[in-house]
């Protein structure tokens, strides 16, 4: 039985979710509805938005990536020392960073295909190779040294209002993997792909394109969240991200999609990146500490998917014990 | 297929991966040691060498165990090491308020607080799995965030230490010149091998792991064996976290965090297959004498953390390359 994705499910759930916070944070703090806030809220979520629309397509053709925050960490602070040396300039700079994010990113699909085992295990072992050497290499030493052009940004001006460049250039990603996944055919193979491997094969899709196509543009998300989030600390770390997969994992699981491949949708992670955004933005405004957030994005993503997997995935018909 | 990830993309298995075998590993381990010692001009042969990593084998040896026995489920448990600190902190919590003179009832109290924190911290894990049908990666990546999250967010990310000596000896002891923590090792290693391969516990869980739809249908109480299995996992875990705290004198929200990678390396290189069904812990143990050497030679080496944390991901994808399935 072929599965198409289904735009109900989740949607309506993650629309009342977030409905119900923004209205509870307008009610319970001042400072909420204000336009700054608001404005740093998306400007916040970008990152996690951009790696998580990446993140989905490898999803939605059965895969699965948990290397991407090393990719992002290794393509920005190779980008960095490049700026420091070459005049490059943001198109030069939108390269560097998005090449990087892809040799790393095709370089985990090879491996994927090549190694017939289950990727989780195979982008463990990348994250810490990735991650341990920019770590050694760098010496773990944080770069600050930033051109100015850089440091201005790019902003895009529509009327009275700045959009940032981390807020145009995550719309773009995420406008682009929408259009794909819903008109264009590549978008269609991608989700056969996933929801019905061996039809899809037969029907001549090559598996070895598909996977270096997903793992590919997993990591240019990964390289253009690095850039955009170097834009916005201007400061470059080389573990800062550590820790940040789960984060981006949640946000498109929770928006509804399935870890079997076949499964999700762009609107699904846009609504649960708002739910994770505004429990964060929450906590901070009303000065809950920091430390338990960890514990409640845990508890939020185990309840959400308990929910969402409820009647849909019987234990044993797909493998559920993996 | 028996992995929950789409045989598409992770190329379907035409049978078990084919594990090292017990004959190579055995071989390994000498040619190691021998590489070893001339490398580091014979520091690597000492009796220090081999107490030091008779010290330290068993921590990673619990989380290993509790990784081994989830993946012959076809499962993988991310929680390991957070489920090791968090159940650690629960005993050192009890421990520090009794203070150093604590008596041998309270010590065993607490460390049994801890342990059964850490079986039930693991069955949540196989429910979640089991009765609310979540995928065992994101089950288990979502217990290993919260119970970070509780353990970082209760202590504000700081060590408790200060633990009676009873607990010390645990870690740092040593009974007719073998270190405490080893005996204690290698007795819960006897014990759950006796499990795997003479109870009918153990049978059903490799019978899920070779296919669990097939092992439905055969009357295996998948459920209960699951979750069964998961709790022991928990448990394994929550070992590892007292032989570390004894060791340390302390405990922490985040020590041993890069054993994750480690534990697994050591499941598949031991011949454990991911997806399921098959592998013995003889050949885990092995593993864990070839890794653990390793892990002695390279910082006798002088060899940065960071860069052996790049090895183990470098072995762990040549060893998945060598035991590759054939006849596709």
């Amino acid at each position: 039985m072929i599965k198409y994705p289904r735009l109900g499910g989740t949607v309506p759930v993650l629309l009342l979710l977030d409905a119900a916070l923004a209205i509870g944070l307008s009610l319970a703090t001042d400072r909420f509805a204000t336009p700054e806030n608001l404005m740093d809220l998306v400007i916040g979520a970008s990152f996690q938005g951009t790696l998580a629309v990446g993140l989905l397509v490898v999803l939605l053709a059965g895969g699965l990536d948990i290397s991407f925050t090393a990719q992002a960490s290794i393509a920005q602070y190779l980008l960095v020392i490049a700026m420091a040396r070459f005049d490059v300039g943001w198109v030069g700079a939108f390269a560097i960073a998005g090449g990087i994010g892809l040799i790393l990113g095709l370089a985990n699909g090879l491996l994927v295909g090549a190694l017939g085992v289950s990727p989780i295990i195979v982008t463990i072992s990348t994250l810490n190779i990735m991650i341990g050497l920019l770590v050694w290499a760098s010496g773990g030493e944080w770069l600050y040294d930033f051109p100015d052009w850089f440091g201005e940004g790019l902003s895009l001006h529509l009327g009275s209002l700045r959009v940032p460049m981390q807020v145009w250039v995550f719309a773009l990603i995420t406008l682009f993997v929408g259009f794909v996944l819903r008109r264009a055919a590549l978008g269609r193979l991608i989700i056969a792909s996933g929801a019905d491997a061996e039809s899809a094969r037969r029907q001549g899709v090559s598996p070895s394109a598909i996977r270096l196509i997903v793992y590919g543009f997993m990591g240019i998300c990964a390289g253009t969240a690095g850039l955009t989030q170097a834009q916005l600390v201007l400061s470059v770390a080389p573990n800062a991200f550590v820790g940040r997969e789960l984060d981006v994992l949640a946000t498109a699981v929770l928006g509804g999609a399935s870890l079997t491949g076949g499964r999700g949708t762009v609107t699904g992670t846009l609504l649960a990146l708002v739910s994770l955004a505004l429990l964060g933005n929450g906590f901070t405004l009303l000065g809950v500490s920091s430390y338990w957030f960890q514990a409640v994005t845990g508890l939020v993503v185990i309840g959400g998917v308990a929910v969402m997997v409820r009647g849909r995935a019987k234990l044993g018909s797909n493998g559920g014990a993996v | 297929m028996s992995g929950g990830v789409s045989a598409f993309l992770v190329g379907a298995s035409e049978g078990p991966r084919r594990a090292p075998s017990l004959r190579l590993l055995t071989l390994v381990w000498p040619a190691e040691i021998a590489v070893l010692t001339l490398a580091t001009g014979g520091d690597l042969f000492s009796v220090d060498t081999a107490r030091s990593v008779a010290f330290q084998l068993p921590e990673l040896g619990f989380l290993t165990l509790a990784m081994a026995v989830v993946m012959l489920t076809g499962g993988i448990n991310l929680a390991t090491v957070a489920v090791a600190d968090m159940s650690a902190l629960i005993t050192a919590g009890i421990l520090i308020r009794a203070g150093t003179n604590a008596g041998p009832g309270v010590v065993l109290g607490a460390v049994l607080v801890g342990s059964v924190a850490a079986t039930a911290a693991g069955a949540l894990n196989g429910v979640a799995i089991a009765c609310w049908g979540l995928p065992a990666i994101l089950a288990t990546l979502g217990t290993m965030t919260l119970f970070t999250g509780l353990s970082v967010a209760t202590t504000r990310g700081a060590a408790l230490s200060g633990f009676p000596d009873t607990l010390l000896a645990l870690g740092n002891g040593s009974v007719l010149g073998v270190p405490a923590p080893m005996i204690f090792f290698l007795v819960v290693a006897v014990g759950v091998g006796f499990i795997l391969t003479r109870t009918v516990f153990g049978r059903n869980l490799r019978m899920i792991g070779s296919n669990i739809r097939a092992s439905g249908m055969a009357g295996v109480p998948v459920r209960a064996t699951l979750v069964g299995v998961h709790a022991l996992s928990g448990f394994l875990a929550g070992l590892a976290g007292l032989v570390m705290s004894a060791r340390f004198n302390s405990a922490k929200a985040d020590y041993g965090s890069s054993y994750l990678l480690v534990s697994i390396l050591a499941a598949i290189l031991g011949g454990i297959d991911p997806d399921g069904g098959f592998g013995r812990l003889s050949g885990v143990l092995l593993a864990l004498l070839i890794l653990q050497t390793a892990s002695s030679g390279l910082n006798l080496l002088g060899v940065d953390q960071f860069l052996t944390g790049v090895v183990w991901g470098v072995v762990l994808i040549a060893v998945l390359a060598a035991s590759r399935p054939r006849g596709r």
